[in-house]
């Protein structure tokens, strides 16, 4: 039980970088102000019609009655000039909450005239996570003041790690939610026949077709296919139902938030359903590094600055940093291939036993492991089988292709090189102590 | 800010709980959806060969038939509309609603539209393979709830 707790915990609390966060947050933000201003109107008019019609849900709950429109207007405002300072992160400890808050209750106010737009939810539960948490720790208003007192740029830390784990439990748990309502509702498990599906879908296209809005030319050209409706109907119930499964694995959610993506887009195209969160795909980054897109921009940029500064002379990239167990005989040997291949001088070095390496490990969350190299490259650890195969990555030669390994799962590679690296010592002998580099490398090595 | 490991395992633990929560509804004899805690019951009815619906058709003076689309009876959204005339429709309201279709429709600068001489309120029944597979685009049964002339100013 404490195991299970433990890998629960290490799950959870792992780190990420801070730029994920902010990535997001500036993400929804952007999403959420295109969203306000582009409904403004329509909200307005909403708020002024019928109050027979007014059916509160949500936090609008709190009013019994509907708002004067003016007040209504008034916040709608508050909530646009919020979201503003939510994309920028300035003052977030106080706006990031505050936004959060008014947009649940602005949307739930919206939600209230006698329909419920579920994909506004996601949404809302995205800024509902990143809006309380530390969200503008990068890329912010406040980070750039951080910066211009001097203070140190935030490291990966689990503070980053757990909203969007939240986050993606959130949204799987949307998804399983409506599997469960036609499990569980009046459908059964007919859903899985597709006859369900394809009646849903008849019915949406004649609502349409009678009150004068367009609907899909391919909903006609489909409909007679019954057996194509009972394909996606199991697709769709194993992508909806079977959601939480898919992040037993990273990779699996990844595929999930794929298929999920192309689902609604196939949602789109028969019936004419607009998700746009979920078309646009932001609502499936958190499933993925989307700061690995940044850096790349980011080194792209810093890149070209410098070979215009040099006069196209080459590019440099940011030192990556390789931890190895100073007393191993195999790992000794590995640097120094590493040095001799590395004409561009990409790696320094730091061994696991040093005051350098343990700093690293610290701030970085890396395991305290004199069995596991560790790369630190960009801000991002990588261990074992995915560290070696990221260093020779940036070999010369045929190297490199070693990188393709990395495609294998990380469990089958990481089995490998644990076999491997328990046995390095009784293989290729041990130090007494770890050695002092040589002085003409001794400036790529970190004590 | 959630900055401690305590509040964020709390606020997690919070957050799935209620989101989950709504689950519940599934085996309530009258379910009641919500925002943002949702049961997600979209798609999830059992649906027939048929279906009946409420809305509204137009006559021209030769009692040509002409849907009247949504726009023209509430404000939101499609789907919104449809449910705001559900509602008032079962609530009693048919024929103040009818009425002021009527006068929108006399305002219309559609030239179609400008042929209207009346308009109901009615609820029809379809079936939906007679409807798209063999292009019966008329309701096997039609039930006027309520009617209104159309009225120009001249």
């Amino acid at each position: 039980m404490n195991k299970l707790l433990n890998k629960l915990e290490n799950f959870w609390f792992g780190p990420a970088p801070a730029e994920r966060l902010a990535i997001l947050r500036i993400a929804t933000g952007g999403f959420s102000m295109w969203y306000l201003l582009s409904r403004f109107d329509m909200m307005e008019r909403i708020a002024g019609t019928d109050i027979s019609m007014y059916d509160p849900v949500g936090l609008a709950q709190l009013f019994n009655a509907p708002l004067p429109v003016a007040v209504f207007s008034s916040l709608l405002w508050i909530t646009v000039g919020l979201n503003l300072a939510y994309i920028f992160g300035w003052k977030f400890k106080y706006t990031g909450p505050a936004f959060a808050i008014l947009l649940l209750l602005v949307l739930s106010y919206r939600n209230s005239w006698n329909m419920i737009y579920h994909n506004r939810i996601a949404l809302l539960l995205h800024v509902f996570v990143i809006g309380f948490v530390a969200a503008a720790d990068a890329l912010s208003w406040d980070a750039l003041n951080r910066a211009k007192k001097g203070l140190s740029k935030r490291a990966p830390h689990w503070r980053y790690g757990w909203p969007v784990k939240l986050i993606c439990v959130g949204t799987v748990l949307t998804y399983f939610l409506s599997g469960a309502a036609k499990v569980f509702g009046d459908l059964a498990w007919s859903w899985m026949t597709g006859e369900a599906m394809r009646s849903q879908v008849a019915v949406d296209a004649l609502r349409k077709e009678i009150l004068g809005e367009n609907t899909s030319p391919l909903f006609e050209v489909l409909y007679p296919y019954a057996g194509l409706f009972m394909i996606m109907g199991v697709v769709t119930m194993i992508l909806e139902f079977g959601a939480p499964l898919f992040l037993l694995n990273r990779r699996a959610s990844m595929v999930w938030a794929v298929l999920t993506w192309l689902m609604h887009w196939g949602i789109f195209f028969i019936m004419g359903i607009k998700f746009r969160y979920h078309q646009s795909g932001l609502l499936f980054l958190p499933f993925f590094e989307i700061e690995k897109g940044w850096f790349w921009l980011k080194r792209r940029f810093t890149d070209k600055t410098e070979i215009q500064e040099t006069g196209g002379s080459g590019e440099r990239r940011e030192p990556a940093l390789v931890l190895f167990d100073g007393v191993c005989n195999f790992c000794d040997g590995t640097v120094r291939f590493i040095l001799d291949h590395d004409t561009q001088q990409h790696f320094k070095f730091a061994s696991l036993q040093s005051d350098t390496g343990e700093k690293m490990l610290k701030r970085y969350h890396a395991p305290v492991d004199l069995s596991t190299i560790v790369l630190i490259e960009n801000e991002k650890v990588d261990v074992k089988s995915s560290a070696v195969l990221r260093i020779a990555r940036r070999l010369p030669g045929l190297w490199k292709l070693l990188f393709a390994f990395i495609i294998l799962p990380k469990g089958i590679r990481d089995a490998a090189y644990n076999v491997f690296a328990r046995y390095r010592y009784q293989w290729f002998g041990q130090k007494a102590a770890c050695e002092i580099p040589s002085p003409e490398v001794q400036g790529r090595f970190l004590s | 800010m959630i900055t401690s490991r305590p509040f964020a395992i709390l606020f997690s633990a919070v957050l799935i709980g209620a989101l989950i929560w709504p689950i519940r509804e599934n085996w309530r004899k009258k379910p009641k959806d919500n925002f943002p805690l949702s049961y997600y019951p979209m798609f999830s009815h059992k649906r027939d060969n048929t279906y009946t619906m409420r809305y509204f058709v137009g006559y021209d003076s030769t009692r040509n038939r002409y849907c009247i689309p949504y726009k023209y009876l509430g404000t939101g959204g499609f789907n919104q509309v449809r449910r705001q005339v559900r509602k008032k429709i079962k609530s009693g309201d048919r024929e103040e609603l009818t009425r002021q279709v009527a006068v929108r429709l006399a305002q219309s600068n559609r030239k179609d539209f400008k042929r209207l001489v009346s308009v109901a309120c009615v609820k029809g029944t379809y079936h939906l393979e007679d409807y798209f597979l063999a292009n019966e685009k008329l309701p096997l049964s039609e039930t006027v709830l309520s009617r209104q002339n159309i009225v120009r100013d001249e």
